[in-house]
């Protein structure tokens, strides 16, 4: 397997809802929470949602779809550049395409995705 | 449709040093987490965010949400105005007050000395090339100190004199943070206290009645019962 190109339609939807940035479409996993704090000391967890939009909104941004356990949604995981670091990114696209979780944005913890 | 199920949770948020890059300080703290039971993991509720993010705030000394408003209506500016007076831009300070966005700690340094009385709001308008404010209300100017240490609205002044008047051998207690270095403002007050004795019970909270000395002004030399204010009276 290789890196694929994240769908438009899927960054698109993501996007729509960071920039919207309503209470209760963007429910990060209490575990995004704990690992973000662990990177990045010095930031806030709403800096980081600008920096998704930056990614998925660029050139061509690569990642791999990643299959869940309890899919309910469809999810793809990637690199993105956060505070000048390469930052690990996930998010999960609801099946009902009006909540994302963002799963990850911490420091990366294996030197590939598993797609690569 | 199931039950929501909430639980609190503690959450360790960590405090940066200095440099930004290194942990000083991780602080516990419970939030309230949802349980989603489709994707069977905790969520992070909107208001553990807003509690994680705040408390971040608090120890680097950033200004909280509502203190940018509190700076903003103290000197009944727009966000427009307040973002040209520090040079960020109307979006940012909108952000700032909001909550959806945290200034920078250089964004927030002249910020947070403005809040603290650190400079003079006439500083900065002349740094930004606009005509400086009137010195003029010195007690009404005031009013932000006494109802940030009273911990109540400033309307909220008034009511602290008529529960005075009402019972006047309870003095209203003000406690003043005289070491935050606005001596024009603390002058006016302890002389407003010095005009009017009994009126208010002046708790000198840092320095006390050395403020006094230091202003020049002279300890009251009445007792109590005082003649009872009718308005608040300004001083000139």
């Amino acid at each position: 397997m290789a890196l694929q190109p994240i769908p438009e339609q899927w960054r698109k939807e993501v996007c729509a809802l960071l920039k919207a940035s309503v209470d209760w479409t963007i429910r990060p996993t209490k575990g995004f929470g704990e690992e973000f704090q662990k990177s990045f000391p010095q930031s806030f967890i709403e800096d980081v949602y600008e920096a998704y939009i930056s990614f998925l909104e660029g050139g061509s941004p690569m990642g791999c779809p990643v299959p869940m356990d309890y899919p309910a949604g469809e999810t793809w995981d990637f690199y993105f550049t956060f505070e000048g670091k390469k930052t690990y990114g996930k998010i999960m696209l609801r099946n009902d395409h009006k909540r994302i979780i963002p799963y990850s944005a911490h420091l990366p913890k294996k030197p590939k995705l598993r797609c690569e | 449709m199931k039950t929501p199920k909430f639980e609190t949770q503690p959450f360790q948020v960590t405090i940066p040093d200095l440099s930004g890059e290194a942990v000083a300080e991780v602080i516990t703290i419970p939030v309230k987490v949802e349980w989603d039971d489709e994707i069977k993991e905790w969520l992070l509720t909107p208001e553990a965010i807003r509690q994680i993010e705040d408390t971040k705030a608090r120890h680097m000394g950033l200004l909280l949400p509502a203190q940018f408003k509190e700076l903003r209506e103290r000197y009944g500016y727009t966000q427009k105005q307040m973002g040209e007076l520090f040079q960020v831009g109307e979006k940012s300070w909108t952000r700032w007050e909001s909550g959806k966005h945290r200034p920078s700690r250089s964004n927030n340094l002249p910020i947070r000395a403005l809040y603290d009385g650190e400079i003079s709001i006439n500083y900065l308008l002349k740094r930004a090339g606009k005509p400086v404010r009137e010195e003029s209300k010195p007690a009404l100017q005031a009013l932000p100190v006494i109802s940030k240490a009273c911990k109540t609205p400033a309307p909220d002044w008034n009511n602290l004199l008529v529960q005075y008047f009402a019972a006047p051998e309870k003095p209203i207690q003000v406690h003043l943070a005289a070491g935050k270095g606005n001596s024009a403002i603390i002058t006016q007050l302890l002389k407003l206290v010095h005009d009017n004795p009994g009126a208010v019970e002046q708790l000198l909270t840092e320095e006390g009645p050395a403020s006094r000395q230091r202003y020049g002004v002279p300890a009251p030399t009445h007792t109590y019962p005082q003649p009872r204010l009718t308005t608040i009276p300004t001083v000139s």
